[in-house]
Order: C-alpha cells, then structure tokens, then sequence
C-alpha cells in the first residue's frame, strides 16, 4: 500500500526523471551495449532531423530528453524534445510481427513471479521467434519501466494502463471496453474504448502469438485525443485504428473483464506523460522584488566600480613616476583597467550564494510544509503535496482568495434530498446521527426512503391490489403514475454504466487465459440472456454448475418486495401537511419507522467482507443468499440511535435476496450517482445497461427493456441531457429529459391545463425552496414524439452531423429542437454538504484580511446559501446583487452602486456577478467596497478570467482553491494554485502548486506556514544584502588607502568562502526555522497575517534601509580597524584578517538580534526518548528518502541540503542543542578552524598571496581582540537601539501578540500553550509541562 | 466531541510511539533501527487508555481510523513539526537595559585603562628626510635624486627627555608610500624566497624578473617588493656615554617567517646566487645584505623578511633594529640624554613625497603608542551608558502603559454571530 502511493506521488511530482531513468534501464537491458551508445549518439542527430510524421513504431523505443527537467532548474518553460529513433536498428528487427521483439530476453526469465511487488501488468511471455517457434504462450508479470513498444499485453479491470495500448481484443463480445480518463483530464465519465474494426470478429481466435500484422502509428504528441494509425496485416491489407482504439496510461480500465493490446506509446511518449509538465515555476513576488534589488546591488556595483576607476585615475596623474609601482603606465589606461578590477573585487555586492541559499531554505521549508501533520488527513490518508518547491513564501503574502464551491467548500458528496413530483414535495431528511456518520470515509450517505412516496409507490405494485383492472385504470396518468414516471426518468436519463458484479480476470496465476467457448457465442440481447452468459462465465471459473435462474428470481424480487410493510397511512398526512419552505433537519425526529436502504455497493469497499478477494466473495453470494446480511457499521448506529424503532426496519433491507445484490453503478458525475440510486431506493432500478437498450426493473411492471434511440448528451450552454427511448410495450419513443431549472422551465409546452399550471406554478414554488437551501436542483421533463417527428428531426440531426462549419453548433441547436414542447415531472434538490471546518476557515481568512471569493458555475440562490453557511457572508452584511442581461444594464447598476457606496460610508457587502462584461474597472472598483464576492454562473474561463483581471489590474496576489478540471485554469492563472485532492479527479492537483485534501487546511497553510515562510525569507533575503553589502563597502574602503588600486587586503580564500562557509547556515536558521510568532498564536489572531499580506517585512525601502546599516557598519568595521592601526608596523594580511574577523562577528551577532526565537533544546509535548529513537530511525530511512526525491532536481544543492538536513536532524532532535546559536557558533568555529589550518598548513598555496602564520600572529596581539571587541558593539548599537525603540514605542502586530500572550501567561491567565516556557517562567511550565492537566489543555488549544 | 477525538488521537500516537520505539530496541538494539520497524504493518495498537469507554470516546469507525499512518507517528516529531520549544526574546526597553548597563560599565574601564597602558609607552619619532650631508651640506634628498654622489651620511642630534624603560625597538617609519598597492603587493615570487631558485622567476615578478642590464639573468629577490627594499643605514651614538648604541638586527622578523618561509638556497650562498642579478636599486647583492653576520643574508635576512610583509596602509613603521640590553648601560632601557642618529641616506621617497622617519619606541600590551582605542572604548561605553539611562527612563514611562494598552487587537470571536444554517 504505501509503496504504491508512494509510487503514485513521485509519478506526479518526478514524472518524466522517473521516466528517464526507467527508459534508460530498459535500453540498457534490452540492447547490446554498443548499441546503446549508437543509439546516443544518433539521438543527438535525430533531435534535429526529426520531423518525419510517421515513423515505424514497433521499434521505436524513445529516449525522451533527459535534459527536460534541467532546462525546468532554470524556470523556462522546457523545451520538448522529442527523440524518436528514426534510424532503424538492425535489419533483425525490422520485422513483420511486433510480438517476437525481444525474444531471448524473455526466455531468460520464463519463471513466473507473481510476488513481486509493483507488478502491474503481463506481458506476453512466450514469443515467436523467427528461427525458433515456441508453442508454450504464456502471459508473465513486470513491471511497468519494462514495457516496451510492441509488447502484447493483458490488463484487467480496475487496472492502471501502463503504456498507451491499442485494444486488440476485449472480454465484451462486441470488443468494447470502458476507460476511466480522470487521472488525465478529470474527467470522471468512463469513455468507451473498442478493438478495431476488423479484429472484433477474429476475437475469440485471437492468438497474440500469431499476430503478425505491423502497426503504424502518428508520432507522439501531446493531443489526448488524437490519435492516428493502421494496422497492416500480412496480406497488405490496411485497417485504420483511432482515438476510439487506443488506451492512454495512467488511465483506469473500467467495466471489462480483461484486455489485452500491443503497446504503441511507452514510457515517456505516452499521451500522459507527455502532457505531465511537472510543476510549473512561478516567481513569488518577494522573488519579484528581490530581483529588483538585486538590480539596484548591480547598480550600486557599478557606482563604486566608476568611482574607484575615476580615483585610480586620480590617484596615478598625481605622481610623475610612481616609484614603487612596477610599471607606470597611462592613468587613463590604467583606471579603464581598473573599473574592471573593481567589477571582478566586488563583484560580492552581487548576491549569487543568495540564489542557492534561498533555494535550499526553501525546499527546507517545503521539507517541513510536507511533514505537517496538522495538515495530514487520516480520512484520505493523504497529506500536503508541494508541487511547487519555490513558492512557499508567496503563500504568507495571498490578498485574494478565490474559491470553488463544489467539491472544494462543499464535500462534493451528493446526497439526494427532497424531490418534487407532480407538484408535491417529498423530503429525505439526514438521519438524526449524520454526525457520526459523516465521519466514516468513502461511504455515501444513506438515504431515509420517504414513506409516503413508498407507500403512494406501492398502490403500483402488483399484490396491493387485486385484481388486474384495476391496476391498469391507476396507470394511466394516475399521482403513482407519474412517480414511477419520474423514478424511471431518474433511472435511465442518464450516461451510468451498470456493472453487476465486480469484474475479474479469466486469466490464471500462471498467465494462461481459460477460455471459455460459450462466453461469446451468444449475442447477449436481452437481459436474460445477459445475465446468465455472465453467470455462466463465473460458473465454468469455477467449474460449480449452478443452474442460472434469472428470470425466477426477477419475480421473486417483485414478491419479496410486496411484503415490505407499508407504515400507516395516518403518519404519511403528517407529513404532507409539513410545508416545504418549513423543511428543518432537526424537525424531523418523528419518523422512527424510516426504513433505511443502505447502499451496499460502496460499503463493500469498507466493510470487512470487501477485504476478502472478490471471487470467493461471489461464490459465496451464489450459494449462501444471507451473505451480504452484513449489520454494517451504519446500520447498528442507525439502529443506537433510533432508540426503539430498529424493529421496524425493514426484513427486505436486511437480508437481501442475492439478486437483489445492487449493481455497481458508475455515473459520470456524484449527482447522476444521487439521483440513480434515489430511484433504486424506490425499487425503480437500472439492471442493465448498452449502447442500444437501458434494461429497467420497475415495481409492479417487471424488467422492462427500453430501446435507446439518441442520447442528447449534456454540454454547458443547453444545461441539459436528454434520453430518447422507444417504450418496448408502447412503443411510444419518448424523450426524458432533465437539466437546469432555467433551461427545462422556459422548454415546457404551453399549457392551458390549470391543473397543469398549477402543477408548474407549485413545482416553481418548490425549486425556490431547494434553492435556498443550498440545494442543486434539476428539473425532469418528458416528451412524447411521434414516429413522424422522430423521423423528421432524425434527418435533420443527420444533416447536421455530416455538416463541415459549425458542426457543433448545429448540432447543439438539433439537440435543442428536440427538447421542447416538455411536460414537467418533477424536480429534485441534491444537497452538497459542506466540508469540515470551512466556516471557520472562512471566517478566519475574512479576519486575516484575506479577500475571499467565490466563484462558482451554480445557481445564485444556492451558491448564497452556501456562502451564508460557509461565512462568507454574515447576517449582518448588506448584499448587492448585479445580475444583468446586457453590458449597458450591468454597467449602469455597476456605477449606481458604486455611486451609492461613495456618497455614504463604505458598507460591507457580498457581491454577486452573473455575467461578465467589459466592465471591469467599475466592476473591480465596487468590489473594493466590499467584504467578499460570490460569483456565480462562471464557466471555467471566466474563472480564469476574474483571477487574472484580478491580479492585473488589481495587482493583488491570488490563490485559486479547487479541485476539478473546471478550476485547472483559474488555478493556473493565480499566483498560487492549491489543488483539492477531492472526488473530482486528479487534475486540479496536477495543475496546482499545493494539493490539500481539504479546505480547511488552507487556514494553517496560509496563515501558519505562509506567515512563517515569507517573514524568515523576508529577513532572510535582507540579511544577504546587508552581508554583501557590508563586505562589499569593507573592501572599497580600503581602496582609499591603496590608490585606488583595486588591491584587497582581505585573502581570496576567505572572499570565496565568507558567503559559502563563514556566513551560510545563520541565514539558514533565520530562513527555515526562525519563527517570529508561536503557531498557536498565529491560529489565535488571524490578523497577524497582515504582516505578509502587506509585505511589510520586506518593502522597497527595507533594501535602502538595509544598505545604509551596511554602509554605516562597514565604516564602522573598518575605520576602527584603520584607527587602531594606524602607523603601526602591521601587515596587509594581519589588517585584513583583523577586519574579516570583527566584520564577521558582526555579521553574526546581527543574526542574534535578527532572530526571533531561539530553539531551546528537543524536547517536545511527548516524550523526549520516543522522539529520540523515532527520529533517528526515520531520518536515516523514511524522510531522508523522501527529501531525497524533492531535492533530485536541484542537483547542485541536492549533497549540501542532504547533509544539512542530517546534521540539523540529528543536531536538532538527537543531541539537545540549540540551532541558532549552533548556527552561530558553528560559523565561528568553522572560521576559526579554517584560518588556522589555512594558514599554518598553506605556505604556498594556489599561487595565492601569503597568509603563513598571519592569524596567529594576530590573535596573539591584544588589538585584534580590542578592535572586535569594540567594533561589534558599535556597528550593532543603531540597530540595536532601533529595534529596541520600535518595539517599546510603535511595536508591530506580531511583537505585540507575543508581549500580549506573554504578559497573559505571566499573569497566569493562561498556560495552556506550551510555546510559553520561556525566560522566566520557564521553570514553571516545565514542571507541568507532561502532567495530565497539561496534556488536557494543549488537546483544547489545538482544536480551539 | 472532537476535544475527545483529539485527545483519543494524541493518546494513541504515544501508544504506537512508544511500540514503535520498543521493537528495535528489542530486536535489533539501536544500532539497527530500521530494519527492526516493518513500515506496512502499524504497530499493535493498545485499547484507548481513556477515561471514558471507548465506545464514547471513538465510534467503531473511527476506531478503525485510529490506527495511525506509520508516517504520521514519525512525523510527529517535535523537530519536523517546527514546535521545538523556543525561547523568543523581545528587545523591549526593559530587556535590553541591562545589556546597555554591562556594556557600558565593562567599556569605561577597559578604555580607560588602554589609555594608561598607551600613556606608558615612551615613544620618539625623528623625520630625518630633510636631513643635510655631513659634508657637502646639501640635502641628501636631492643628492640622492641627482646622484652627484654615491653616498650621502646625515647626523641629527636628538635628546630623550626622559629614560625609555624596558624593551626599546627602533622602527623606521614611511609616509605615503602604497605598500598595498595591487600590483606592488603581489610583485613578488614566494617559491624563490623559499630557496627554490628558477632561472624563471614568478611571472608576478614582471617587469622585475630579469636583469635587462646584465645579460637578462633572472633577479634574486625579484619583484617590487624586494627591489624597493628600504635601505637607508640608521645608527644611533649615545653623547653621553660616547658610544654607538648596540643596536641587534635579528628578532625584529616572524620567526614563522625566518624559519619557514623565507629560505636560503642550499650552499654557499654566493655560489648560489650567482647566476642571479640583485634587484635593480640594490648597492649589494643579496647574499650581502648584512656583512656583519654572515647568517643574516640572502632571504633570510630580516630586514628583508620584515619589508617583504607588506603594510597595510600607506602611512607605516616597520621594525628595524632592537637595543641590545645585554650590555650594561642599557640593561635598564635607554637612559634619557642625548644621542646623534647617523643616517647613510641612500632610500628616495621624494618622488611619492614621503616623509622618513627614525622611530625609538617601547612597546606596551597593546604595541605602540595609540591612544584611539582606549577614546573610542571610553566613548562607546558613555554612550552605552547614556542610551541604557534613555532606555531606563522609556521603560518607566511606556512599560506600564504597555501593560494597560487596551487597544491591542479586536477580539475575533468566531462563534457569536448567528449564522443561518442551510437547513432552517
């Protein structure tokens, strides 16, 4: 398990080097060695010929460009190179099968080895090889890095797809498979993928060892959907493939048994990989600005450079002859000469090691992002996922927010709640217990079957009534009738494909496929037959006869259901007397005898049953009915609950007959899902389900096969999908439709009915109410067409289809013509629950300042309803609705606001757009007066379109949330992208920077690690301008004391080394593990985030302010060096090793005043000896690897932040110890050991001037220690004072919470939180520190 | 209900931690860690050790979800966590002023006391540049320049007003000259000095590498530095007891330097060098530097030792000579009196309009007379002092109101407002 996810998070995040590297193995395996270097050499050639649009694929293995994810380290969009193998290899291979391509290899390792772990796939073993036949076929497991272009190969359902993989041959009959593409595109409908036309016959004598035909096929590109290619057979014979024949990886093979297919893509070229980018390197704005300053440093550079050149000049025309210069040459000559002395001597000014530190403290602070378990969701099981390693800081400097809501805000977990037919609304309200029933993973709500509409349900069934007539009078147009109308609407307007039993593989462990011959024979048309093929196909697994009884127990199914026992009527007037609008969760405890369904499909997934294999499982189910009488977990709480109604459940629901075994259901979206087994619930289900005929189990009327004549599919603009079936007792072809309020409503035939305008005006009335309760509505329609008509549009559909412009508008206005002249059936609300803990993290968003909106693609009601659950928006707020049809409509409202909010005082308000306009300026101006924005009906691009009007014209920093693939753009375009790892695929977290499992962590990601991130960095990049700075203003000092001649007194070892050893790790402690505020506080007061989200740490001025300290320490520095000695017999070296000394205590002893917190020592809330022995064990094994992976791509700094990770791990943890000062000391130290070693060890070294015994010659002086001495203090003092003068007299937001907590602990107001041992007080908190009263109030703090 | 969830979860982390801990220990001991910890299989996990009964404290699913992720048990280390305890100091008023009071009671004596120390020293400085011939009564400066004649001897009286106790030094001191100057400063070739002789001395050496005179033969010392070697002759005569002050031309260098770096070649020193031309502005060879001590020539003369540590700063004095205090008359330091210094002026520096100075000077813990540190040390410790009174006055007046600053932070109170539920 944790392999495979492991697994899973390095494809995504190393993709393509994983890739690299298994590519480059299996070369090496697979090819002679001389081969494999041809084959570099020619990939060189080949990147720049390669242009050839076909090329023969079967052995073509490409070498994808290793250079990609370098060209990645130095943010450009990398450049794609793709190297084809164009050149053949040997003639050997040249040959017609694809099957036999490496024959001896796999001969060699003929054993079968199905314990290995990562298998994933078989491969055709046993190959044909042109000298030596062999007989014995056989499927053997590898791993994916061995699959090659034109390997056979054999996957079964539920199976990732390794490679890109043309279908050859299918477990359907009619060659068809399903492909889950939501890995690839979110998507989360299956698409249905089929075995060339040509090979669908030659099925069931499919020999893959006898394949011999050639497949060509397009180059690779990066189109998902395109796809081109042919299959030449022997005999000349060419077949097209396409798009519809091809598997992509990374996809997920759905509702077919097995498949097997040849190999076209591998490894890099596959769709999929192709498409991976890797994570995107956007630039934070502190970069942004840093840059800025960087080009300021250069600038300052080339200042002194000029004047150092001008001086030079100077310096020289002043003498005739200079006597103890070598040679006296040009002044003017000479100063050119010397500018460019000058660029190389201070070239320091210039912060590079600033670059690398940065990057290092970054992936640090990624480290520790990542090992957040505040932010880990033992739900998913999944924790943060940084994808952008370069950003972190840009998450404390967000100012606007903007959110989906579905999925995101919302759990995106659809729960059918109340459904309007015929004008009568029927309420599934949340079981009492939902609470605790939330908290279980995966499982879908249940739903409390109404009891009235059961019981109206039942007058339907055959045994209510009795006799025949009567039955059939009810039908026509009967209230019952109209609810099994819409039951079946629900059932089959849909794209749900139906699996009735978990798929398995025929084949064997020992990779041999049991073929079974009847499998296939019979063309599976009806129901009956269907399902008994199927059962045939487990019985001969199995080999255990049993009789197929299908049809029995259909009707043993209606019989069984008859005896449900109905409630009294008595209790179903109660509830109709309860008023829509009056709906009210907690109102609805009297409902005891609520039988509840509880949705086997899913809970098997959890329940304990599921953990056994699937086949056993179903043996079982076919021989013991009582099997699934599982009391789940959901049913005995249900049952605590309910207190004494649990007799009451239903016999049915308890022990389910096995035919009653609910099909697997897989819908193309959580709603459909909802609404599909909705109408289970109510015994109206979906059997099966093909391309032609929806097979329907209706209570009272049996199964009942409906032909599909077209499905109208939904697409965004009609907000709607219909169904046209052909009843199979009527005949009548009727059209089901159901979509969007707006579209459906405005769609119905004019009605002069006043029952049926009644029934309109109360369904409207009811649709009202869904909305405002947050709920998503859909309204179902019907239509009745006539032969005459269908015919007619048919004709016309099929004009529009072969049409060449605008095919697709043609044929959405084809689809729209069919859907008019409606009748209304009903309505239904499905509520979309919110996420844990996202009002709470709303508000504290709001609270820190953060601009918070929400754009959504729903209806306005209920996204305002969601947005007053979610805090958005409080009572309290005024709210401005625009919603406008035209742009002049729109404006004028825009300014008659704005207008209002500028005459009286500026007024919180939400803010709702309905469309978008060119209005942004006025648009974007009202929405500074307000508090937050909801906006609603946006497509996916004007998503994007608002973050990025936003963050242009604006120039605000955005964070876009969301987790499906209609938020990939807008997370694209906002400064930081935060994917939602949700139920909505994977898409949003490959385009996003952070993926979050749930909302709620935004909070402690932004306003904890945020805050953190860009105050270390802030200070942290302001330290090395002043360090550079200071250094740099050191050297040119001297130049006033050598002629200007670019002559340094300081020795070249010690310039190089001052930013790489001297000075590095206290920026690094100041950047990774420096925290200005306690965490606990930073949760406590929202507000602090201002701090970043301002950027006032790190402003414009900062870097003068930084500069001017440097210039005034450097004078300091030096000049008390110079005064010291001056007139003295001492020697260049002892003056600049003297100066180096006391510019690097300097240095260091400014770190001490910079630092916030000094680290104590390790121990923790826990035991210190669990740390101790965790730590130690997992940083050598588990994180170290893991960091290890993360820091791949920064091959320079990956040694150095490996090794500083361990030592600070183990320094850290291991050895109580203090990093700061460690830092400090450790600097000083290193300094010390250098420069001793250096100079007693270098008498000549690297032609570089003497430094023999220059330090301890100097440290034996007493000035050497005076002049430190004095020169600390007095070049720290204003600083010194500055801080102290800021914090006694304007302290800033973050000093004053820590004085503010501190005062309040020292009161003894508070000690719960265990960030306030601290100075005085630290004897105190320790003592209680593991004491049970302790523990109690740092688990309150936590949640508090 | 999730406080009990929350501390349901800390308790049974411990639980696991603890197991997780244990199992090493016992299997393979500390050495091999990780091997001992199977990853995949959580630890057994022990009943919840709670108050309450399980059933309230966790649902059975919840139950379930209680066994911890082995990441989240490692992970939850102080350390990786960021929550080390940590010690946050705040540079209030009230918390810096005793670091002004220390700073500023520690300085004012140390400076005070490196006055005195400076004050002790006994130090004369003699400008001789302007000196005139003893014979022809010109300057020697010009004579020198004009070259009207080889040698040019000056004799200057002076009088030590009072005795120069302990160990006396002479130092002769140059203005203005830019012994740091870049290229002066690495015109020199180390490996020669070390007595490795080359017939092709250090390209730095350039343009004094060769000879250009004397058949291009490669100089020895080469470079600048060696060629502008100070080399004026200073002795001093006691008037008072009639006698030339003994005065010791070893000891003044490093001995680092005289032993290590600077190296003679092997052999006689004049066969050695014989196939090297002295430097350009040298009277003698450099195997004849001192005639007096025949150990004290070639590199390791210290004269030359002591000019090839190049100055810091233009303005300089470099050790030349030490008074000899073995002999009787000086065992105390030099008696106060007068004494004629005697000058065989040959070292121009008119060109760079540089002063000459002949330096008598005793020394002190500190070196040389300098009174700077000991001002500066006093100044920074009053203004540490002056700064730390500021800070004392600003923390009786602005550290109480701090204490009854109410206008801190809007309480944020997240529960009051009444929210409307979806549901009402």
């Amino acid at each position: 398990m944790a392999p495979e996810r492991l697994s899973w998070t390095c494809e995504a995040v190393l993709a393509f080097l994983r890739g690299y590297k298994y590519q480059v193995e299996s070369v090496k395996w697979s090819r002679p060695h001389t081969e494999n270097i041809i084959e570099l050499i020619g990939e060189v050639l080949v990147t720049l010929s390669f242009c050839a649009a076909r090329i023969g694929v079967p052995l073509c293995v490409c070498l994808s460009s290793p250079d990609r994810r370098l060209c990645c380290g130095f943010r450009e969009r990398p450049v794609r190179i793709l190297c084809g193998r164009a050149f053949n290899h040997t003639s050997g291979f040249r040959i017609t099968s694809i099957a036999p391509k490496t024959p001896t290899m796999h001969q060699e390792s003929s054993r079968i080895d199905p314990a290995s772990p990562i298998t994933n796939k078989l491969i055709l073993e046993a190959a044909v090889n042109p000298s030596k036949h062999i007989e014995t076929e056989r499927y053997k497991k590898v791993f994916w890095k061995d699959v090659k272009v034109g390997d056979l190969i054999h996957l079964s359902n539920n199976e990732f797809i390794p490679a890109d993989v043309l279908v050859l041959r299918s477990s359907d009959p009619h060659g068809l498979c399903y492909i889950d593409t939501c890995n690839l595109d979110g998507e989360t409908n299956l698409k249905q993928r089929q075995v060339p036309r040509g090979f669908i016959e030659k099925q069931d004598v499919f020999q893959p060892s006898k394949f011999k035909s050639v497949v060509e096929v397009d180059q690779p590109t990066t189109k998902i959907y395109r796809f081109h290619g042919a299959i030449i057979h022997p005999t000349g014979e060419r077949r097209p493939v396409g798009t519809e024949n091809l598997l992509l990886r990374e996809c997920v093979l759905k509702n077919t048994d097995y498949v097997e297919g040849i190999v076209v893509y591998a490894g890099h070229e596959t769709k999929a990989m192709l498409n991976n980018g890797g994570p995107r390197y956007k630039r934070s704005e502190l970069e942004r600005q840093m840059n800025l300053d960087v080009i300021w440093c250069v600038l300052i550079l080339f200042v002194l450079c000029i004047i150092g050149a001008v001086g030079c000049k100077l310096w020289l025309s002043s003498y005739d002859v200079v006597p103890f210069i070598p040679f006296a040459s040009d002044p003017i000559y000479e100063g050119m000469l010397g500018f460019w002395t000058f660029v190389i001597i201070l070239q320091v000014m210039i912060p590079l090691s600033l670059y690398v530190t940065i990057e290092m403290a970054k992936l640090i602070q990624v480290y520790h992002i990542h090992n957040d378990v505040h932010l880990y969701d033992p739900d998913t099981n999944k924790r943060i996922e940084c994808r952008a390693l370069n950003i972190p800081e840009e998450l404390g400097q967000v100012q606007y927010v903007f959110s989906d809501k579905t999925g995101t805000l919302t759990e995106n977990k659809m729960i059918f709640r109340r459904c309007t037919i015929a004008g009568v609304d029927y309420n599934h309200p949340p079981p009492e217990n939902a609470q605790n029933l939330k908290l279980q993973p995966g499982t879908p709500m249940p739903i409390l079957v109404n009891p009235r509409l059961q019981e109206e349900l039942s007058l339907l069934e055959p045994n209510s009534l009795t006799e025949n007539g009567t039955r059939r009078e009810l039908r026509f147009n009967s209230h019952p009738q109209r609810l099994q109308e819409f039951l079946l609407l629900l059932a089959v307007c849909n794209t749900v494909v139906v699996a009735r039993h978990p798929h398995h593989d025929m084949m064997n462990a020992s990779g041999v496929i049991e073929l079974v011959p009847t499998v296939f024979e019979n063309h599976s048309g009806t129901p009956m037959s269907s399902s008994r093929s199927r059962g045939d196909i487990r019985n001969s697994k199995q080999t255990v006869p049993i009789p197929s009884k299908t049809v029995d127990k259909y009707s043993r199914l209606s019989e069984s259901r008859s005896v449900t026992p109905s409630p009294p009527p008595s209790h179903f007037q109660a509830q109709t007397s309860d008023p829509p609008s009056g709906y009210s969760g907690g109102k609805k405890p009297e409902f005891p005898h609520q039988p509840v369904l509880s949705p086997i499909n899913s809970s098997a997934e959890t329940t304990p049953t599921a953990d056994s294999p699937p086949f056993p499982k179903l043996l079982k189910n076919a021989i013991r009915p009582k099997l699934l009488n599982v009391p789940s977990m959901l049913m005995a709480s249900v049952k605590k609950s309910s207190g004494n109604g649990n007799n009451s459940i239903p016999h049915r629901s308890t022990t389910p007959s096995p035919c009653e075994l609910k099909p697997i259901y897989e819908a193309e979206s959580p709603d459909e899902l909802a609404l599909i087994d909705a109408a289970y619930s109510y015994n109206c289900r979906l059997v099966k389900r093909t391309p032609q005929y929806a097979t329907v189990a209706l209570p009272g009327e049996g199964v009942l096969e409906f032909e599909i004549l077209q499905i109208l599919p939904f697409d965004s603009s009609r907000k709607s999908m219909s169904v046209l079936l052909k009843h199979p007792v009527t005949n009548e072809k009727i059209l089901y439709c159901k979509g969007a309020d707006s579209t459906i409503l405005a769609q119905l035939a004019p009605t002069d009915d006043v029952i049926m305008q009644q029934l309109i005006f109360r369904t409207q009335q009811h649709l009202n109410s869904y909305a405002r309760q947050g709920l998503r509505v859909l309204v179902m329609a019907k239509r009745t067409v006539s032969d005459h008509e269908y015919s007619d549009w048919l004709r016309r559909h099929e004009e529009a289809e072969l049409s060449l412009d605008n095919r697709d508008r043609r044929i959405r206005e084809s689809y729209s013509r069919l859907e008019t002249n409606l009748t209304l059936l009903g309505a239904t609300g499905i509520e979309d629950r919110l996420q844990d803990g996202v009002p709470e993290t709303i508000s504290a968003l709001i609270s820190a300042g953060i601009m918070v909106w929400v754009l959504t693609g729903d209806k306005p009601e209920t996204a305002i309803n969601v947005a007053y659950s979610a805090r958005l928006f409080s009572p309290q707020m005024e709210l401005l609705k625009l919603s406008a049809r035209s742009k002049d409509a729109a404006e004028s409202a825009i300014l008659f606001y704005l207008a209002d909010i500028q005459r009286e005082t500026p007024l919180e308000g939400g803010y709702i757009l309905d469309r978008r306009s060119n209005l942004q300026k006025p648009f974007l101006d009202l929405t500074r007066y307000c508090s937050s924005v909801l906006c609603c009906r946006a497509t996916p691009l004007q998503k994007a379109y608002i973050v990025r009007v936003v963050k242009e014209q604006l120039k605000m920093r955005t964070l876009a949330i969301g987790d499906g693939a209609n938020d990939v753009s807008m997370i694209q375009t906002a400064d930081v992208g935060i994917g939602i790892s949700g139920q909505e695929g994977m898409q949003a977290v490959m385009a996003s920077d952070y993926a979050l499992s749930r909302f709620k962590y935004l909070e402690r990601l932004l306003l904890v690690h945020g805050h953190w991130c860009y105050d270390r960095l802030s200070r942290m990049v302001l330290y090395f301008f002043y360090k550079n700075a200071t250094f740099v203003f050191l050297i040119f000092w001297f130049q006033l004391y050598c002629g200007f001649s670019g002559s340094v007194m300081i020795d070249q070892m010690y310039l190089m080394l001052y930013n790489l050893l001297f000075t590095s790790l206290p920026p690094i402690a100041i950047g990774v593990y420096d925290q200005d505020v306690p965490e606990e506080i930073l949760l406590a007061r929202p507000s602090l985030y201002r701090q970043g989200r301002l950027g006032s740490v790190y402003k414009p001025h900062s870097f003068w302010i930084t500069v001017a300290d440097a210039l005034y320490q450097s004078i300091v520095i030096f000049f008390i060096s110079e005064a010291a000695y001056h007139d003295t017999d001492v020697g260049i070296w002892d003056f600049g090793t003297t100066v180096t000394t006391s510019c690097m205590f300097v240095m260091l002893f400014h770190v001490a005043i910079e630092t916030r917190s000094w680290i104590q020592r390790s121990c923790s809330n826990t035991s210190s000896d669990v740390q101790r022995g965790t730590n130690v064990m997992w940083l050598l094994d588990g994180d170290a690897k893991h960091l290890w992976r993360l820091v791949f791509r920064y091959k320079l700094v990956y040694a150095l932040a490996r090794f500083w990770c361990r030592w600070i791990l183990l320094s850290g943890d291991y050895r109580p110890t203090i990093i700061h000062i460690l830092s400090i000391l450790a600097s000083i130290v290193a300094f010390y050991i250098f420069t001793i070693v250096y100079n007693t060890v270098c008498l000549e070294c690297l032609g570089l001037p003497n430094n023999y015994q220059v330090i301890q010659q100097t440290m034996g002086s007493m000035v050497y220690w005076l002049v430190v001495g004095l020169s600390v203090p007095m070049a720290l003092l204003p600083r010194f004072v500055w801080r102290c003068v800021e914090t006694c007299l304007f302290p800033r937001d973050v000093t004053r919470a820590v004085l503010d907590k501190r005062r309040a602990t020292q009161r003894g107001e508070d000690f719960l939180v265990s960030w306030s041992r601290s100075t005085s007080t630290s004897s105190i908190f320790r003592a209680t520190e593991n004491g049970p009263k302790n523990l109690n109030h740092t688990s309150l703090t936590v949640v508090g | 209900m999730p406080e009990l969830r929350c501390r349901c979860r800390e308790d049974l982390m411990r639980v696991q931690q603890e197991e997780v801990l244990k199992r090493p220990a016992l299997e393979s001991g500390w050495g091999g860690g990780v091997g001992g910890l199977n990853l995949e299989t959580p630890p057994r996990l022990r009943p919840c050790p709670h108050v309450l009964p399980i059933e309230d404290c966790i649902s059975q699913f919840e139950w379930q979800r209680a066994w911890l992720h082995p990441w989240e048990l490692t992970a939850n280390s102080a350390f990786k966590q960021q929550r080390l305890p940590a010690w946050q100091p705040i540079l209030t008023a009230g918390t810096v002023l005793p670091t002004f009071f220390v700073i500023g009671i520690a300085f004012i004596p140390v400076g005070v006391a490196l006055l005195y120390f400076s004050d002790e020293v006994n130090e004369l400085v003699l400008d001789y540049t302007d000196c005139n011939d003893t014979l022809s009564q010109g300057r020697c400066e010009d004579i020198i320049v004009n070259q009207s004649k080889p040698n040019c001897l000056c004799k200057i009286n002076f009088t030590l007003e009072k005795d120069f106790p302990g160990k006396v030094y002479m130092y002769y001191g140059l203005t203005n000259f830019y012994q740091n100057h870049r290229r002066y400063v690495k015109s020199r070739d180390d490996n020669q000095l070390l007595g490795q002789l080359s017939t092709t001395p250090s390209t730095d050496c350039q343009p004094f590498a060769f000879d250009v005179n004397d058949t291009k033969k490669p100089i020895a010392p080469c470079g600048a530095i060696a060629n502008s070697l100070f080399s004026d002759n200073l002795t001093i005569y006691s008037n008072l007891k009639n006698e030339e002050v003994p005065l010791l031309k070893t000891g003044i260098a490093w001995p680092s330097d005289k032993q290590i770096k600077f190296r003679n070649p092997p052999g006689e020193l004049k066969e050695a060098f014989k196939d090297y031309a002295k430097p350009l502005n040298w009277q003698r060879p450099v195997y004849e530097l001192d005639l007096s001590d025949p150990k004290n020539n070639g590199f390791e003369n210290e004269d030359l030792i002591v000019w090839m540590r190049t100055a810091a700063l233009p303005s300089f004095r470099k050790l030349y000579r030490r008074v000899d205090h073995d002999k009787d008359s000086y065992r105390q330091g030099l008696p106060s009196g007068n004494y004629t210094l005697y000058v065989n002026y040959t070292y121009q520096v008119s060109s760079f309009e540089g002063r000459k100075k002949m330096i008598l000077s005793t020394t002190s813990l500190l070196g040389g007379k300098n009174p700077f540190l000991g001002i500066a040390y006093i100044v920074v410790g009053c203004v540490c002092l002056l700064l730390g009174i500021v800070f004392l006055f600003i923390h009786i007046k602005c550290g109480k109101r701090n204490h009854t600053d109410k206008r801190r932070f809007p309480t944020l109170d997240l529960q009051s407002p009444a929210v409307p539920r979806m549901n009402r």
